[in-house]
């Protein structure tokens, strides 16, 4: 079940505001996502395979004592799964969810610098053509000449669709 | 001694006949016990005669009243068959002569 | 007035309130007299301590309020008014009353208005009428049992005697330097008139340690002497007072003087009141007042008592009256049970739940951490080191059971609760029936026993109200009047099941089966199992009662009971014979936040198979396997245990990779884990075996919390995440995939 959001929210809350956005590398383009909700960057480490999960969620770590869930934001997008290098990094943010906030990280394969963004220079994502679900695009920015997709990192990691996603049944042997 | 076992006392029946002479007071209320101490689990019933107590002072009451009390725990019975005068007054002064089978020897 | 103070007196008052709800709800059988002048001397004391509390804190319509509460609680004890089931249902709503004005106190109001005072005046006219007292503008007689309300709050002050009492300990070195009680008692007999003296000797020892030459005699005496003051009555004393405790009274001591000195005193307080009435010193009334006033809290034996010798009942007895040796031992025994449940109600503090979780969660920390240490310890291979990461763990492990056991709360004081429900719904549903507890002191994990409350409370509510017949149905059926309702807990290899069961109409199939028909919950034709009948009344929608009684069988009861049970992963059960009862078992995961694991590796992973659920490991010998040999069933010692691959299972929907150790693992022979839960066994081939391990439990989260089959993760020592299997829903598959491969049904369980 897709939820469809107004992404001219964004626009009416901050008109002109400037916000900034970490931005990195998946799958050869470049994303960027809003540094409030960011908590930290690890390395790619030790990644604990969760069974009879969906690809796109990679396992858990431990991060510091705690258990936390790792997407994999490539095979979310695409269906292709992240290809591990020494810079795949794994991003972690936190989601608000009925009142409760949880952890998620989000493997990324290369994560590269903050940069501020004028809301003014933010369009629209284009409805067609996009290999991602235009749900999870909140806009779209030219930087330096350099096309930029900003995500909406609320819509790309709902909890509810995630969490439908575990009841599958396993098959009879 | 003030404590002396009568002769008619008498394995046997279980009835140790005890008399106490002239004195039941601190002074002599160590060896009193003693005494007592070594009748004790002989018997299983004992007759007190205090007649001829010319000096009684409360060691001397407490110590029958812990003599009643050790007795009784053991189910054994404890009568006093005599009481000098001096005996009986103190025994009245602290009101406890119903504490006490008081009556004749047996 | 501090808040913190104001806080404690409203827990102390909350759990009064709770003693008093019991002590009312144990006035059911009334014909039982001394029953229940027991019952309403302790719900005097009950209300009386609240009293004294609220005044301290200057809450004056508390005060007032159960003033008026414990003057007819007074008037029961003395006789003078015989308590029936109205009385008690208005205590009932009395007690309810004060604690709404316990928290509005709480909540810093200074006065009560609208709702609260309207019940505020209600009831004290209810309460009045009991003590004859009308409401003004009625013109009913009102006798004299007014004046004995306001006497009786009198004679509290000041005592009747008009005597002197003097008290005296003589200390142990008394006779040895040379003072003689007799000269002292002999000496009063001079100033006054000795009106008795009794002399208490309990502090004799027994015979071997009995010194003769130290004192062990107290008196409590009665001096006629109207005029003499208490100075020269302590000049007698003069010379002895470093070797002797003295009290002296006065004529018409106020109360609280007798008080004092009866705690100061070295024997039990209920003897020397005994004593001081005999003496004359106290009125009965008076002293029974006086021992309720006691503060419930202190040690409810004697003030200094540890030093002194108690004093047997039973020798007192014996000694002053004649009394059988029966009545004497069931008085020592009475006396001993007090004893148990004042020291262990006295062993019990108030902690802060924020500070208890810290602390459950930092000995989680140091468990992981301590796992962490003894891995490293072990590469080391130092023979002394590795002895004392032993002892470490060792006591790791006892602090774990410590500080997880505070959280643990005994189920009995929920299951209390409903005692009360079942009484009330009793009298509006006109039905006769008896609530029976067993297990109260099962217990569980705090954060279980609040989400389990209200569930239970509508299951109980069932079982009243659509369980138990009418009497007059119930006598036609030749069963008892007396319903019965019975609640039970208990622990079954790590789940603790509670049950209530009724032996009242139980489930009619028929009934519903076709209402489920009617809404639509199944279809036609379609063969349902006797279980899978029973659990359609857990359907949202459903409810065959003939019409919608307040309590329940609205329609959205049982669903939601079904929810909550679940979503404490719990499961529900139920048992019914139509036309004898029917039985609801509810079972619960012991959900202790570290628990004691076993672990296993399957293929590149590691898992963790809660112990409390392990019976046993073996190989799988092939020769075990039963039917074709490709089965996946072996003969477990004549048993049938069916059994699964945990890497079929786990493997089936992730990346497919195959390693090399799949390969060496599988010329190895495979290990089974034989697992029990809910009395059936299912067997896990696990790839390796890797020993005990404690776990601490780390949810998973929302993300995963549709995933069946694991119930959590957990944290090695190599800061490895391992997942724990949830063995309940394991089990039921493999009983599942396993039943499709049998002919014959009855071979599982």
């Amino acid at each position: 079940m897709q939820q469809v959001e107004n992404s001219n929210k964004s626009d009416e809350e901050h008109s002109d505001d400037v916000e900034q956005y970490l931005t990195f590398m998946l799958g050869g383009k470049v994303y960027g996502l809003e540094i409030l909700n960011i908590k930290e960057i690890i390395e790619y480490g030790e990644v604990t395979d969760v069974p009879m999960m969906p690809g796109f969620i990679s396992g858990v770590i431990n991060l510091r004592g705690s258990v936390v869930p790792v997407i994999d934001l490539s095979q979310r997008f695409s269906g292709k799964p992240t290809e591990h290098t020494k810079r795949t990094s794994i991003i972690i943010i936190e989601v608000t969810n009925d009142d409760l906030i949880i952890e998620v990280g989000v493997t990324v394969d290369i994560v590269n610098e903050v940069l501020d963004i004028h809301s003014g220079e933010i369009e629209p994502a284009p409805s067609l053509g996009s290999q991602i679900q235009t749900n999870f695009i909140r806009g779209m920015a030219k930087v330096d000449g350099k096309l930029l997709i900003l995500l909406d990192i609320e819509n790309v990691l709902t909890v509810d669709e995630l969490s439908q996603v575990g009841s599958v049944q396993i098959a009879e042997k | 001694m003030a404590l002396k076992k009568e002769q008619a006392s008498n394995k046997t029946k279980g009835l140790c006949k005890l008399v106490i002479d002239e004195e039941l007071t601190i002074y002599v209320i160590d060896t009193l016990k003693q005494g007592l101490s070594e009748e004790i689990d002989l018997y299983d019933k004992f007759e007190l005669n205090l007649a001829n107590v010319e000096e009684v002072d409360s060691s001397g009451i407490q110590l029958l009243l812990a003599l009643r009390q050790e007795l009784m725990s053991k189910k054994k019975e404890l009568k006093l068959t005599a009481l000098s005068s001096v005996v009986a007054k103190l025994i009245d002064l602290y009101g406890i002569s119903d504490r006490f089978n008081i009556g004749e020897a047996a | 007035m501090s808040d913190d103070s104001l806080q404690i007196f409203a827990e102390e008052a909350e759990d009064l309130l709770g003693v008093a709800e019991q002590a009312l709800l144990n006035l059911d059988n009334l014909d039982n007299e001394a029953e229940t002048l027991e019952g309403v001397n302790d719900l005097f004391r009950t209300f009386h301590t609240i009293k004294g509390a609220a005044g301290l804190f200057g809450l004056d319509t508390i005060v007032d309020f159960t003033h008026i509460v414990e003057s007819v609680l007074g008037n029961v004890r003395e006789g003078t008014l015989s308590v029936d089931e109205d009385l008690v249902s208005l205590f009932l709503l009395s007690r309810d009353h004060l604690e709404k004005l316990v928290s509005n106190a709480l909540g810093g109001a200074d006065s009560i208005t609208g709702e609260l005072k309207q019940t505020d005046s209600q009831l004290i006219g209810k309460l009045n009428h009991y003590l004859g007292i009308s409401p003004p503008d009625e013109n009913e007689l009102a006798p004299a049992t007014e004046g004995t309300a306001q006497a009786t709050k009198e004679n509290i002050d000041g005592v009747v005697n008009e005597n002197w009492h003097i008290s005296l300990r003589f200390g142990p070195d008394a006779l040895r330097n040379g003072m003689d009680p007799a000269s002292f008692i002999s000496y009063l007999n001079k100033i006054g008139e000795l009106k008795s003296v009794s002399l208490i000797d309990d502090a004799i020892p027994s015979w071997s340690e009995f010194d003769p030459e130290s004192c062990y005699l107290g008196f409590e005496i009665q001096l006629i002497a109207p005029n003499t003051n208490k100075d020269e009555l302590e000049e007698v004393f003069e010379f002895v007072k470093d070797d002797c405790k003295i009290s002296i009274l006065p004529p018409h001591s106020h109360i609280n003087d007798y008080i004092k000195m009866i705690e100061e005193l070295p024997e039990e307080d209920m003897r020397i009141g005994d004593i001081l009435v005999a003496c004359g010193a106290l009125t009965n009334l008076e002293k029974d007042n006086m021992l309720n006033t006691q503060d419930d809290f202190r040690d409810g034996i004697t003030a200094g008592g540890q030093d002194f010798k108690v004093p047997q009942l039973g020798k007192i007895a014996v000694e002053e009256k004649v009394v059988q040796q029966e009545i004497v031992d069931a008085a020592i025994k009475k006396q001993s049970n007090i004893k148990q449940q004042r020291v262990s109600t006295q062993q019990t503090i108030r902690v802060n739940a924020l500070k208890l979780e810290s602390l459950v969660n930092l000995v989680g920390e140091l468990v992981i951490g301590s796992a962490n240490s003894e891995l490293n310890a072990r590469r080391l291979a130092d023979a002394d080191l590795n002895e004392a990461m032993e002892n470490l763990l060792r006591l790791v492990e006892e602090v774990r059971d410590t500080a997880l056991g505070l959280r643990m709360v005994q189920i009995g004081e929920t299951f209390n609760r409903y005692k009360r429900v079942v009484r009330e719904v009793s009298r509006d549903t006109g039905k006769d029936i008896e609530l029976h507890i067993s297990g109260a002191e099962t217990e569980l994990d705090k954060t279980l026993i609040e989400r389990i409350g209200d569930p239970l409370m509508h299951l109980v509510r069932n079982a009243i109200d659509h369980g138990i017949e009418p009497p007059k149905i119930r006598a036609e059926k030749g069963k008892p009047a007396k319903g019965l309702v019975r609640l039970d807990a208990f622990h079954d290899s790590g789940s603790i099941v509670i049950q209530i069961s009724d032996d009242g109409g139980g489930l009619s199939k028929e009934k519903i089966l076709n209402k489920a028909l009617e809404k639509g919950l199944v279809q036609e034709g379609l063969q349902l199992s006797d279980q899978e009948i029973y659990r359609l009344i857990f359907e949202a929608g459903f409810s065959t009662a003939d019409k919608v009684s307040n309590l329940s069988g609205r329609g959205v009861g049982m669903d939601v009971v079904r929810k909550n049970i679940e979503s404490l992963r719990g499961q529900v059960e139920i048992e019914s014979e139509e036309g004898k009862g029917s039985t609801i078992s509810i079972r619960l995961p012991l959900t202790l936040a570290i628990i004691d694991g076993f672990q296993v590796r399957v293929g590149d992973a590691q898992y963790i198979l809660p112990l409390d659920m392990v019976d046993e490991c073996i190989e799988l010998n092939e020769s075990l396997r039963g039917g074709d040999g490709n089965s996946n069933y072996i003969n477990l010692r004549g048993e049938i245990l069916p059994f699964m691959h945990l890497s079929d299972v786990f493997k089936a929907e992730s990346k497919t990779e195959t390693s090399a150790k799949d390969e060496a693992d599988e010329k190895h022979r495979d290990n089974i884990v034989v697992v029990q839960f809910a009395g059936k066994k299912a067997g896990f081939v696990v790839d390796e075996l890797l020993g005990e391990h404690q776990t601490v439990i780390k949810p998973l989260g929302k993300i995963f919390q549709n995933l069946k089959g694991i119930s959590g993760a957990t944290i090695l020592g190599s800061g490895e995440v391992a997942m724990i299997v949830d063995i309940p829903e394991m089990v039921k598959r493999v009983i599942n995939s396993g039943q499709k491969q049998f002919v014959s049904s009855n071979s599982i369980h």
